[in-house]
């Protein structure tokens, strides 16, 4: 019986103990330092090559308000750019913050391979690598045009699509947008307005040889007026642009319901993203009723 | 290589035919437990003039071809003393042998001197995990788990802190096969997962298969729990009942007509709910609770045919009513999530001949899940069911045929009709008449047909060759797979063996999880044209030692295994049902998955001390599992969420004296793969547009902060370690026996991880992000009372 005793009262004191304990702990973070973050996508459809520069904010490390939030931007870096036989340096161009060098100093050809090496004074490294597509851009067809009635005004929808080159493995940018001149000034503006069907990046694999079809959003009378233009850009894309584009436009903060979507990096030594495009555009008659 | 593989086999089974059908005498029966007439599996029939022997089946029958001649046969099993007799073989047999159950001997230490002899058996990678040595272990609530304790065994890991999921050589959970009487379940959890459903009072046995699966088994790529209902006592009215902290439970079982049918019906409810209700406020009330009922019922028609009809059912309700009213207007929102497994199964057993026994069994399986809400005021009622779950109807017929005393052939078909329905949605709105109703369903029909050839090659080699001949069709697409399958035995010395085993597998079903903890809300969905079932491959080899002197039995296996067509969440697909069940309308499950293909690698040890005053096991697993994704981390491998490095259990169950056991358990386990956020950073949207903006347009070049992750499963959490320990007192009333377990679930209250999160702590001019870890449970007291009568 005296064993039952002492038992049962070794549980009532368990259980006040239990009911104090405090159940949230800080653990030991990993030791992070701010990385070097690269963003530059070569085309040789621009005019100018650029290379923006930043410094990530590592998360258990104190930062102070100032100081863009403690995402740093780099000014003081050596950018140098080169085909593997040329290389040449970018400068920085303090209006955007960007590093920049005109293509007609360096230029941008389709099937080369490019190679990127940043170095700060601080003692940051990071270089990156990548190739300029070259692939054959399938010719856009237009299906049909869809008109809906919103609030007393049209809104009209392209329907169009294209045929993937056999055998070619590409990734692929759909981007529908739109060409219009102010009637006052003739100033011409330009807007991408996305896809209400279709997945604007998106790659051949699995899918070789086959036929992708895209709905534009919604263009409203209202906003385009009468004098404009409907365009498709479509690029094809090296790797590095497609996953890194993929993790940014899929990352959504802290889900509990989501694994975590991590940003695709090809910079050793940093993060971002070094990598080629080629694009061309094609104008699709599009009459107002 | 697969292919020259399944000719070999093909060609063994011819061979083995013509080898081993040689007449002999037979001598067969059945083996039952003294009193209960429970008819027993697993009991070793050993004959050691000629070192040869066999072991019941599921369904207790035996049968061994013997030359004329007198022999001594022991009939051994674990928990139970053994039974010889000298029996003359002359002619065929019918002998049936009652074993008595250790635990009504009195003073009796258990020696099992020909008990299982692992060495000697051509399976590897399986545990047979004694029922009654559950009851000892220590558990969290005192709830006792099967499951809790198949995780304590080397190869098996649980997830996160007291989850009942197995992950069986970095396979998920979904990749188990758990079979109660034949019948597979779905979601084998209560309370979102803490603990399994299985009521351990009406299981006879619990087998788990980790590899060199044999041919009778499909359907699932990582493990097989096989369990068994008791037939219920067919002599005399008994039961149990237990008083826990939580729950309570009751079995009843007894004799329909004395040694010939009988029934066993045991039910299990917590009382959560009802402790918490006179602390819920006045407007507001709801609560959680799950039950669950286990019956069967058995008839034998004569010797030759017997029938059993068995059910399951359990369900877990978690739900909420809240009522307020406000300026002459009254609200009224009742909601809640329920989910539910059901499964039934009529079988017939049938002894054609003293060489022929065959089972059919007819099988009903359904998991459902409902989740509902209800919005009511003056105005109106606005209601959203929305459910998901799958049915299964099927039929399955298996033949053994011991040709001799060195041959057993098993062959077997079944066919299994799969409902699935990943989503059905009806939304009402009686103030706008809005009426929405949607529901998608797939019909599948998957089948399996085998052959298996146990061989006793000679005194020292052993083999079971087999293969397996799978169909699945859904949505008009077929897929058809030959599996072979090999497991060989050969002992080196007395005592010790080796092993070695290969197994192909394919799966045809998927469990869909976002948080890969298991709840209930993962959709089950079945392969399509566009989703190819999931396969396997594994090779095991290792080596087997019994030490009957010291009554220990030591296992080393090592192990390989490679997995395709895995099917997991697009990283960025979310199907947030718990926080917008509408979502599921727009929701489109095959758009928002992708495939991969896992590698699985490690070696374990087992050293287990079934009987005794001191019993128990010591388990390691040394162990690799790593995943590769299209659309996860970039197409790289990457470490499973639950890749464990190192994994020790030990248990440990003493008989202090007659009437008091202790008993502990001491499980390590290298911390959990996490993803976790290393820093923060602007990440710039990449357009073709920012090429062609007409001259002097600024083109707006917009960013996301996003967060810098490093890899996938880069950060390992805190590693887990625990220790429980439990003391019963058992004794014997005048009716009754009666035990008082009082326990504690990690006794020395060790903080675990079960999920980081980031805290960021501001002081007005800066900031800093800390690490925090959030544990559920410290020590954990518990007492239940439990009665036998």
């Amino acid at each position: 019986m005296k064993t039952y005793k002492a038992l049962l009262f070794a549980l009532l004191i368990s259980l006040m103990f239990t009911g104090c304990e405090n159940m949230i702990s800080e653990v030991d973070a990993p030791a992070t330092e701010p990385k070097l973050v690269v963003y530059s996508v070569l085309s040789p459809q621009s005019d100018v090559i650029k290379v923006r520069l930043n410094k990530s904010r590592p998360l258990y490390t104190r930062w102070n308000y100032e100081n863009n939030n403690g995402y740093l931007t780099v000014n003081n870096a050596t950018v140098k750019i080169s085909d593997g036989v040329t290389a040449k340096t970018l400068l920085l161009d303090s209006v955007d913050d960007h590093y920049k060098i005109d293509s007609s100093e360096f230029r941008i050809i389709p099937g080369n391979r490019y190679f990127l090496e940043i170095t700060t004074p601080e003692g940051d490294k990071a270089t990156a690598e990548c190739t300029i597509p070259s692939g054959t851009h399938p010719a856009i067809e237009l299906i049909s045009i869809d008109t809906q009635t919103e609030y007393g005004e049209t809104v009209y929808m392209v329907n169009f699509r294209f045929r993937d080159t056999p055998g070619s493995n590409q990734n692929y940018y759909v981007a529908p947008a739109y060409i219009f001149s102010e009637e006052i000034s003739g100033t011409e503006y330009i807007y991408e307005i996305g896809l209400s069907k279709g997945d604007a990046f998106f790659t051949d694999k699995n899918k070789d040889g086959e036929y992708f079809i895209f709905r534009s959003s919604g263009i409203h009378s209202s906003v385009i007026g009468s004098n404009f233009e409907f365009m498709v850009f479509l690029s094809i894309t090296g790797d590095e642009l497609y996953h890194y584009q993929k993790s940014v436009t899929g990352f959504q903060g802290d889900n509990p319901f989501q694994e975590p979507v991590p940003i695709y990096s090809n910079i050793k030594g940093g993060l971002g993203v070094f990598s080629g495009e080629n694009t061309v555009y094609t104008t699709i008659p599009f009459a107002i009723r | 290589m697969q292919k020259l593989l399944t000719l070999a086999l093909l060609l063994l089974m011819m061979q083995s035919n013509s080898v081993y059908a040689q007449q002999k005498s037979v001598i067969s029966g059945y083996v039952r437990e003294t009193g209960s007439r429970e008819l027993l599996p697993g009991v070793n029939i050993y004959v050691p003039e000629l070192k040869t022997g066999t072991v019941t089946n599921n369904y207790g029958f035996y049968s061994l071809s013997l030359p004329s001649g007198t022999y001594r046969i022991t009939y051994s099993f674990v928990g139970y003393q053994p039974v010889v007799k000298d029996i003359i073989v002359n002619k065929n047999l019918n002998i049936d042998i009652d074993l008595t159950s250790s635990i009504l001997l009195e003073d009796i230490v258990i020696s099992a001197e020909k008990a299982e002899r692992v060495s000697e058996s051509n399976r590897m990678s399986t545990i047979s995990m004694p029922v009654s040595q559950i009851r000892y272990v220590p558990a969290l609530l005192g709830e006792k788990d099967v499951f809790k304790v198949l995780q304590l065994m080397p190869g098996v890991q649980k997830g996160s802190e007291g989850s009942s999921g197995l992950y069986v050589r970095g396979g998920g959970p979904d990749q188990n096969l758990i079979i109660l009487d034949d019948a597979p379940v779905y979601n084998a959890f209560h309370l979102f997962g803490f603990f399994s459903i299985f009521n351990g009072d009406a299981l006879k046995s619990v087998e788990l298969t980790k590899g060199g699966f044999p041919a009778r088994y499909g359907g699932r790529l990582s493990s097989v729990v096989e369990m068994t209902m008791k037939d219920g006592n067919k002599q005399k009215f008994a039961g149990e009942a237990g008083i826990g902290l939580i729950s309570s439970r009751l079995l009843i079982e007894g004799p329909i007509k004395k040694d010939t049918s009988s029934f066993i019906v045991s039910a299990r409810r917590t009382y959560i709910d009802i402790l918490t209700r006179p602390f819920m406020p006045e407007d507001a009330n709801g609560g959680y609770y799950f039950y669950d009922l286990n019956a069967k019922i058995n008839y034998d028609l004569n010797r030759r045919h017997k029938l059993y009809l068995s059910g399951y059912f359990g369900r877990d309700k978690f739900q909420f009513i809240d009522r307020y009213s406000y300026d002459n207007n009254y609200y009224k929102n009742k909601g809640g999530l329920f989910w539910q497994n059901a499964t039934g199964t009529l079988r017939w057993n049938h002894q054609v001949s003293n060489k022929i026994f065959t089972n059919t069994s007819l099988i009903y399986s359904s998991y459902d899940l409902r989740i509902f809400n209800e919005e009511k005021d003056k105005y109106g009622t606005y209601s959203l069911k929305y459910n998901s779950g799958i049915r299964d109807i099927a039929l399955k017929y298996d033949l053994e045929y011991h040709v001799s005393g060195k041959y057993l052939f098993r062959a077997g078909m079944s066919t299994t009709n799969h409902l699935f329905t990943p989503t059905a949605v009806v939304e009402k709105d009686s103030q706008t008449l809005y009426d929405f109703k949607n529901k998608i369903t797939y019909n599948s029909q998957e089948s399996g047909l085998y052959a298996e050839n146990h061989i006793n090659i000679n005194n020292k080699f052993q083999a079971n060759a087999g293969l397996r001949f799978v169909h699945f069709i859904a949505n008009e697409k077929s897929y058809y797979f030959l599996e072979p399958r090999l497991s060989m035995n050969y002992l080196i010395k007395e005592g010790l063996s080796a092993k070695a085993a290969f197994a192909t597998m394919n799966q045809s079903i998927h469990l869909l999880s976002n948080t890969g903890i298991g709840l209930p809300t993962d959709l089950w969905v079945p392969s399509t044209d566009r989703i190819r079932p999931q396969n396997s491959k594994q090779i095991s080899a290792g080596l087997a030692q019994d030490l009957p002197e010291k009554n220990l039995i030591i296992t080393l296996e090592g192990y390989y295994k490679w997995s395709k067509n895995n099917l997991g969440y697009k990283p960025g697909a979310s199907f947030l049902l718990l926080d917008d069940p509408t979502d599921a309308q727009s929701f489109t499950w095959q758009d928002n998955v992708t495939a991969g293909e896992g590698k699985s690698y490690g070696v374990e040890l087992l050293v287990q001390k079934k009987t005794g005053k001191l019993s128990g096991w010591i388990g390691y697993t040394l162990s690799w599992t790593k995943l590769r994704f299209d659309e996860i981390n970039f197409g790289e491998y990457f470490w499973a969420r639950y890749d464990r490095r190192h994994d020790i259990s030990v248990v440990a169950i003493y008989k202090l004296r007659e009437n008091i056991t202790l008993s502990g358990t001491w499980v390590y386990g290298t911390g959990s793969a996490i993803t976790l956020p290393l820093g923060e950073f602007p990440a710039t949207n990449w357009s073709p547009l920012t090429q062609y903006i007409p001259n002097n347009q600024y083109y707006y070049e917009y960013y996301n902060m996003v967060t810098d992750y490093g890899e996938v499963n880069s950060f390992r959490m805190k590693a887990y370690h625990r220790m429980d320990l439990a003391v019963q007192f058992h004794k014997q009333m005048k009716r009754h026996k009666r035990t008082w377990e009082i326990g504690f679930y990690n006794a020395y209250s060790r903080k675990n991880p079960f999920f980081y999160f980031i805290e960021n702590e501001y002081d007005g001019q800066s900031s800093i992000s800390k690490l925090k870890q959030v544990s559920i449970f410290p020590i954990v007291p518990s007492i239940t009372y439990n009665i036998v009568f």
